[in-house]
């Protein structure tokens, strides 16, 4: 399944659409190719492109957002804390990423823990791994 | 102070990557704060519906202090030859949303630098609110490739 990112209400810089993979009772994979010719690699940097490390987080975020859209009893997920964030290896243009993420639903305390993990698909690497707290109240 | 023509010396980020608009405190080394005013022309609204979620990305306000971090990190050298890799972050905590016509300032300290690492705390305000805060952010200067 692709998921356009115009499907997403809501703001975001990463403009690529999204292949969902397996998704479990807690797990969801979904994959995308950083296109060269995307907005972000304009400004980051002239001359020798590279993918915002931060921008990662959005790419979490599109995929914690496409888990939680199949719950029916919670709000949507709203990214409230970063626990940790590390950054390991470049993306580059027209890498095709893999971000993995495991949701640890709270119900009682309205809230999720994800652990995600974001490899460069075709050089084998981890870019990047990251455990995240969300919201899950009424609003985003 | 605005420091802008100090930001675009800097820093390597453009358009629509440069998340930062104005410096306007400063010691050297130590902390600095710096501004980044929110619009709805910006690339990450281009694609919201009317009725959309309007708060300004997350990450994005993140990189935006990073962006200041790096200011305060790589004031004295010279772009074409260092360039600050955002590295890790630990202990962030998101306090509110941003929207279209607010300006965040982000307060961000020095705490520590080891080689070529820096360590880096501090939090972003909009207003009066408290909507960031960072314990612990590590930028790595880098040299740029060929330039040594």
């Amino acid at each position: 399944m692709i998921v356009p990112s115009r499907a997403f209400p809501f703001a975001t810089m990463v403009s690529f659409p999204l292949r969902v993979g397996a998704v479990t009772e807690r797990t969801i994979v979904v994959s995308t190719r950083l296109s060269a010719t995307a907005d972000v690699f304009e400004g980051h940097f002239p001359g020798a492109p590279i993918f915002p490390g931060v921008l990662v987080l959005e790419l979490v975020h599109l995929a914690v957002w496409t888990f939680a859209e199949r719950l029916a009893d919670t709000g949507p997920p709203r990214m409230r804390r970063i626990d940790s964030l590390r950054l390991t290896a470049p993306l580059f243009p027209d890498d095709e990423v893999s971000i993995s993420a495991d949701c640890d639903i709270d119900r009682s305390l309205s809230r999720m823990i994800v652990r995600a993990t974001i490899h460069a698909v075709e050089r084998g690497t981890a870019a990047a791994t990251a455990k995240l707290e969300y919201g899950l109240g009424s609003t985003r | 102070m605005t420091g802008r023509d100090g930001i675009l010396r800097v820093l390597p980020h453009r358009y629509p990557m440069l998340l930062l608009d104005s410096i306007v405190a400063f010691e050297p080394g130590r902390r600095l704060v710096a501004t980044k005013s929110v619009t709805v022309a910006e690339p990450c609204y281009r694609r919201v519906a009317p009725g959309s979620d309007l708060a300004y990305p997350r990450a994005l306000i993140l990189e935006s202090f990073g962006q200041a971090g790096a200011v305060l990190c790589l004031w004295e050298r010279e772009v074409s030859r260092d360039r600050p890799i955002f590295a890790a972050v630990r202990e962030c905590s998101f306090e509110a949303d941003v929207f279209p016509g607010e300006t965040m300032e982000h307060r961000v300290a020095l705490d520590r630098e080891l080689d070529d690492s820096r360590f880096l705390s501090g939090d972003t305000w909009v207003g009066g609110r408290r909507v960031m805060r960072v314990d612990w952010l590590l930028t790595v200067v880098r040299p740029v490739p060929g330039s040594t």
